[in-house]
């Protein structure tokens, strides 16, 4: 598919329009493929990262590099599977980095774990009791735990599969296994899961 | 307040805390900073890897450093009570030698030379905190017999000779089935130590002439001892002896 330079960003429908666009010099082609996809990148990078903070800053950073790199994209596959791919390798570098290693440990666990949790989060519901509300807060609580203590390779797949923006293709890109690997990491991170929950005395009739 | 959930209630408790972690809205504006940020000129940082081959570079050094600022000290003379405690030892192992060191001492043929009579090197350690001993080693061994006589040193008389019915009895308590063995041991080492002139008796008064001249050599040849008393010459091979023949096994490998 050929893009006309003539059309404007906003009548073209396809991702690849607007990278032609956008390769022609079009900044507003570029605009609206941020504006289309930076939830998918954002939530891409926080299941990798954990952090909302840096989440945004490695967003920020893959579009950058999408952007200095489009000339090289081809169009052989899609240009946001290109683009995840570019920003889980970007999340997995910041992951991995030794300044934010070093700044974690110095950190207290405490603050980290309600880093990414909103002030609503915490209220507990009108429409629940107060003790429903403090079970299900211990339960959640549990769980987010056990979710960090999982491997990482069952940790990735079950949060990205868990964001609701990637499909199993997308993910496989990401992490560069075929979406039948996938699909069995997020199944055995739910397995593991459920059975440290049924440990602590969760998941009894 | 219950833990009584339903698998299926598990399940969708996972959901949500999954959701609860990743569902999370982009902060606004973001197209703007990236803008702003293809704006700015580039800014390069060291890669991963590299950050990781620093930090590592840096314990390397840091555990060199610890090294090579502990070893003087280990390398430091000891305290006066260390010395005194080495002393004690090499003592204590002179008082009781063994089998193999008594019989290095007296049933071996002893050539006339001081070599024969040299101490082995346990010894040879204890002897250098005495400093008495090492100037009358290296005068025998830089002048011969005469310095020792020059040096107004006293006989090795008075040195702890061994018996050759102590090796004997020795050897028989070792090993009492064999005494036998033990006798015919015995019985050679007396004859040994017979033939064998004692240092001290052996010194040739002919040789003690030139006395200030070696005192003076074996002055600067102890010093020079002392230095290298480490990989000092008078330190002996392990005698081998032939449980059959009681006799020395000739060491074919010993270097020149």
């Amino acid at each position: 598919m050929t893009a006309s330079l003539a059309v404007s960003p906003a009548e073209v429908t396809t991702d690849l329009d607007l990278v032609r666009l956008a390769q022609a010099g079009d900044a507003e082609a570029f605009g609206t493929l941020v504006e289309r996809h930076r939830r998918a990148v954002f939530r891409a990078a926080l299941a990798c990262v954990r952090s909302p903070a840096e989440a945004d800053d490695v967003t920020q950073e893959a579009f950058v590099a999408a952007f200095r790199k489009l000339a090289a994209f081809r169009g052989d596959a899609q240009f946001r599977t290109w683009l995840l791919a570019i920003t889980w390798r970007k999340a997995v570098d910041r992951r991995t980095s030794i300044v934010r290693w070093l700044r974690l440990t110095a950190e207290p666990a405490d603050d980290r774990a309600d880093q990414g949790r909103s002030e609503v989060d915490r209220l507990p519901s009108g429409e629940r009791s107060q003790e429903d509300a403090a079970a299900d807060a211990e339960l959640q609580r549990h769980l987010s735990r056990l979710i960090r203590t999982l491997p990482r390779k069952l940790r990735d797949a079950l949060l990205l599969a868990g964001s609701g923006e990637h499909t199993y293709q997308e993910i496989g890109a990401m992490l560069a296994v075929p979406v039948g690997t996938v699909k069995w990491r997020v199944s055995e991170a739910r397995r593991v899961l459920k059975m440290k929950m049924t440990a602590l005395g969760y998941g009894h009739e | 307040m219950s833990n009584q959930q339903s698998p299926s209630n598990l399940d969708e408790a996972i959901d949500r805390a999954v959701r609860r972690i990743v569902e999370v809205e982009p902060p606004p504006g973001l197209e703007g900073r990236v803008r702003a940020r293809l704006a700015a000129p580039v800014r390069r940082g060291l890669p991963v890897s590299m950050g990781w081959a620093a930090a590592a570079a840096m314990l390397a050094l840091m555990l060199a450093a610890g090294v090579m600022l502990r070893e003087p000290r280990d390398a430091a003379p000891g305290a006066p009570a260390q010395q005194a405690a080495e002393v004690d030892e090499a003592r204590a192992s002179q008082a009781a030698p063994s089998i193999d060191q008594m019989a290095a001492l007296n049933a071996v043929p002893q050539p006339a030379g001081p070599v024969a009579t040299a101490p082995p090197p346990l010894e040879a350690k204890a002897r250098k905190a005495d400093g008495r001993d090492e100037r009358e080693m290296a005068a025998l061994l830089v002048a011969g017999p005469g310095a020792a006589a020059a040096l107004n040193l006293p006989p090795a008389e008075s040195a702890p000779s061994i018996s050759a019915s102590a090796v004997a009895d020795t050897v028989t308590a070792a090993r009492p089935s064999t005494t036998a063995v033990a006798s015919r041991l015995a019985s050679r080492s007396r004859a040994a130590v017979a033939a064998t002139p004692v240092m001290g008796t052996a010194l040739d008064a002919n040789e003690a002439a030139p006395a200030t001249a070696l005192t003076d050599k074996a002055d600067g040849a102890a010093k020079a001892s002392a230095d290298r008393l480490e990989i000092s010459p008078l330190r002996l091979p392990p005698l081998r002896i032939d449980p059959l023949t009681i006799a020395p096994i000739p060491d074919t490998d010993r270097q020149p």
